[in-house]
């Protein structure tokens, strides 16, 4: 039923809301994180990550809960961590214990973690913008304001230039990605 | 890459303009924008999420430490805000304010009177010519006015809980029950089946389409199911089983299963959720010789990445497609479609491979044999174990002739072959299943309509009410409706008929209210009402910005006929 509620704030876009009901997991996450050989700094970090990944799962038009939340939320930690001590040695790590249930979702776990990579460097690339660049483009992408209404908050002289203006700036971003990606 | 191309990439990413994908992937370079766009889009996303996990988070440290005080504030908010709340309603925009209907209630009687004179209102959804006939010949033979709504047809379904046992109902709703779903030891168990798939049946048991938390949805199909043991008492459900709603029309993306809890004097609907504790863990899930028809992941092809049903099926069109050849004959070959069924075992070989509708003698071993030389699959599994999943695929044959290349004798010869190959497997199958797949046999015409293309199948752990649906898709912006001048008591149902949707108001006072409803589509007002024991009913076209008015007719057994008929065609019209 808790699950169900988490759910249905996000879907109506209450996602601090959502994301309160779902701290109540982080005790289960820190406990594992340290009984791993990492600090709450690790588990914070990873629940954090499991938190995002969560969100994008319940927002695909698709969704449809195969397990609990915490069991989600769990299994896409083991996966971080596993994932990240098998980047930091180079020695083939044994495989994370997965309970039958996290196994399920390890697939798309996978799936999912791999595109969060991506937006990940995505995120360092529009983070090296200017702010008014970040702005421009959080206003256009996130908040689908019309050019004009940016023009204005932004104090730009037409809607026509706030076009361009976005133009160059996603182009930069384009630039600090692919630095990215190269790295 | 320039300015316009990133325009059109917009347009495609902010609004979904599915006409402009095409010219984008069409183009290498405008593909490799939209893919950094929308990764972009997703990565300033996180920027924001992070906020609100932030903030979800000093929330929550700041809940601890002053929750008194804010328990306080929260009583007294709730209070304000629903004393604001009611003093909305009051003044709430009038602008799809009805026009008042204050009869006095001579005329309602007098209306009564007037029983079945058509009055050739505008208001009024029109009946054809023909209908109009038929019901005021039948209305000279003088008929009372209902005093209650007939109840919904209840069928008495006998499931054999030994075996797998497939059960359907009049309108085609399909229950897959495997061995032992009511325990071990009961024999037989009484199903009873109501369903609802038309509008008028809908409508006239008075349920909604609306979730517990107030969305609106748009319904495949509805129906309530109880259990029985022999001795007659409730029988109690110890094993997922199947559900297949038939699609009627076309077939609807995103269906998904909705159970209902009955509230007040409707059910509201809630998305099915696997909950782990309704699967019963001491009794092993999987049973050895145990078939499928739908498990976690489906069987599949190597190298294929998707293991969902869709792209399952699309795999087997093509890999069918293109492993068909018909051999020379001089008969004419009819059009329709060879329903074949087989079985995908824990090894991932196709076996059990039959015809279950039958087309012409020629084309049924044209399609058994385009089965046989499918390669062996990745088997499909359950809770992470390898299962049988049964398939069935229909195979669509239209102008059909045979390939002069390719003699008939060419042809007996390679399914000799592959019969032979397959015969090992094919002869265990049969004497060690066979008895799994009696119940299916007996009903052989109707299991073949269990293909996935016609069922939305789902998976379900509870009996009771259920029902297959999406969120209503309505266009435009969502306004409130506002209806006046209503008698107490009555009740008003919104229907739209192209998305399957009521809902259904019950008025407190003169005053209805429906809320939040998109206004870029056409709906219906029916409305019920009792009076001195009697029933009335009111219908017509909602037309935005006109005030409504509902005149009410009293409602006769024969009307009620009528009106059924009206709404069936109705409905065709949009299937």
């Amino acid at each position: 039923m808790k699950d169900q509620k988490i759910i249905d704030y996000f879907k109506r876009h209450k996602d601090s809301q959502a994301f309160r009901l779902l701290l109540d997991y982080f005790p289960q996450v820190e406990s594992y994180i340290k009984a791993q050989g990492g600090s709450t700094a690790d588990a914070e970090d990873l629940f954090q990550e499991a938190l995002i990944v969560l969100y994008r799962k319940v927002q695909k038009e698709d969704f449809s809960l195969k397990a609990k939340l915490s069991t989600f939320l769990i299994a896409v930690v083991k996966y971080q961590w596993w994932d990240l001590r098998r980047k930091a040695s180079k020695e083939a790590q044994k495989a994370a214990k997965w309970t039958a249930e996290e196994a399920l979702l390890a697939e798309e776990v996978e799936q999912l973690m791999l595109k969060e990579q991506r937006y990940m460097r995505a995120e360092s690339a529009f983070e090296k913008l200017g702010k008014k660049c970040q702005r421009l483009l959080r206003l256009f992408y996130l908040e689908r304001l019309p050019m004009e209404r940016i023009a204005q908050k932004l104090s730009l002289r037409s809607a026509k230039v706030a076009k361009n203006q976005k133009y160059k700036c996603l182009k930069q971003a384009q630039v600090h990605y692919q630095k990215e990606e190269e790295r | 890459m320039n300015l316009k191309a990133q325009e059109l990439i917009d347009g495609y990413l902010l609004s979904g303009k599915m006409e402009d994908q095409k010219t984008i992937e069409a183009n290498a370079e405008w593909k490799d924008q939209l893919a950094f766009t929308h990764t972009l889009i997703k990565g300033a996303e996180r920027q924001a999420l992070k906020q609100a996990i932030k903030k979800a988070k000093a929330k929550s440290q700041k809940g601890f430490k002053t929750t008194g005080l804010i328990l306080l504030l929260l009583t007294s908010l709730a209070l304000i805000v629903y004393f604001f709340s009611i003093q909305k309603e009051k003044h709430a925009v009038k602008r799809y304010q009805a026009s008042t209907f204050e009869r006095p209630l001579e005329q309602e009687q007098e209306e009564s009177a007037l029983d079945f004179t058509i009055s050739p209102q505008a208001n009024e959804p029109q009946l054809s010519k023909t209908d109009i006939k038929a019901v005021l010949k039948e209305a000279q033979n003088k008929e009372d006015t209902l005093t209650a709504l007939p109840t919904q047809e209840v069928q008495l379904l006998k499931l054999n809980n030994q075996k797998l046992d497939t059960l359907f109902g009049k309108e085609g709703s399909c229950l897959i029950f495997q061995a032992h779903s009511f325990g071990k030891k009961e024999e037989e168990i009484t199903l009873k089946l109501k369903e609802y798939y038309s509008q008028a049946d809908i409508l006239f048991s008075n349920l909604s389409t609306e979730t517990t938390g107030g969305d609106y949805l748009e319904s495949g199909g509805m129906l309530l199911l109880e259990a029985y043991t022999a001795s007659g008492d409730t029988a109690y459900l110890t094993k997922d089983y199947q559900i297949g709603f038939p699609v009627k029309g076309e077939a609807k993306a995103g269906m998904a299963l909705y159970y209902g809890q009955e509230q007040a004097e409707t059910v509201k609907w809630e998305k099915a959720v696997q909950e782990e504790e309704q699967l019963v863990e001491d009794e092993p899930f999987h049973v050895e010789s145990e078939i499928f028809t739908i498990v976690e992941n489906m069987p599949s092809f190597e190298g294929s990445s998707n293991r969902d049903r869709k792209s399952l099926r699309a795999e087997f069109q093509k890999r069918i497609r293109e492993a068909i050849r018909i051999p020379y004959t001089k008969e004419q070959l009819p059009n329709g479609t060879v329903y074949v069924s087989f079985v995908v075992d824990e090894r991932g070989i196709i076996q059990g491979t039959r015809i279950l509708r039958s087309l012409h003698p020629l084309l049924d071993q044209v399609a058994i044999k385009a089965i046989y030389t499918l390669p062996q699959m990745i088997p499909g599994t359950q809770r992470g174990k390898p299962v049988r999943v049964q398939y069935t695929v229909p195979i669509a044959f239209k102008g059909a002739v045979g390939d002069r290349t390719y003699s008939p004798e060419e042809f007996d010869a390679e399914m000799e072959q592959l019969k032979k190959q397959h015969q090992v497997e094919e002869a265990a199958f049969e004497t060690k299943l066979l008895d799994q797949l009696d119940s299916a046999e007996n009903n052989k015409v109707k299991t073949a309509l269990i293909s996935h293309s016609q069922y939305y199948l789902f998976g379900s752990s509870r009996i009771g009410w259920m029902n297959c649906d999406r969120p209503f898709p309505g266009k435009g912006k969502r306004e409130d409706i506002r209806i006046n001048g209503l008698s107490k008591g009555s009740t008003v149902k919104l229907i739209s008929y192209r998305h399957k949707m009521q809902i259904s108001r019950n008025a407190k006072g003169g005053v209805l209210i429906f809320r939040r409803i998109p206004n870029r589509e056409k709906y219906q007002l029916f409305s019920i009402k009792q009076q001195k024991g009697k029933l009335f009913y009111a219908w017509k076209a909602f037309e935005q910005e006109k005030a409504v008015s509902l005149a009410y007719q009293a409602l006769t057994s024969t009307r009620l006929k009528a009106l059924k008929q009206q709404m069936e065609d109705l409905e065709k019209g949009f299937e």
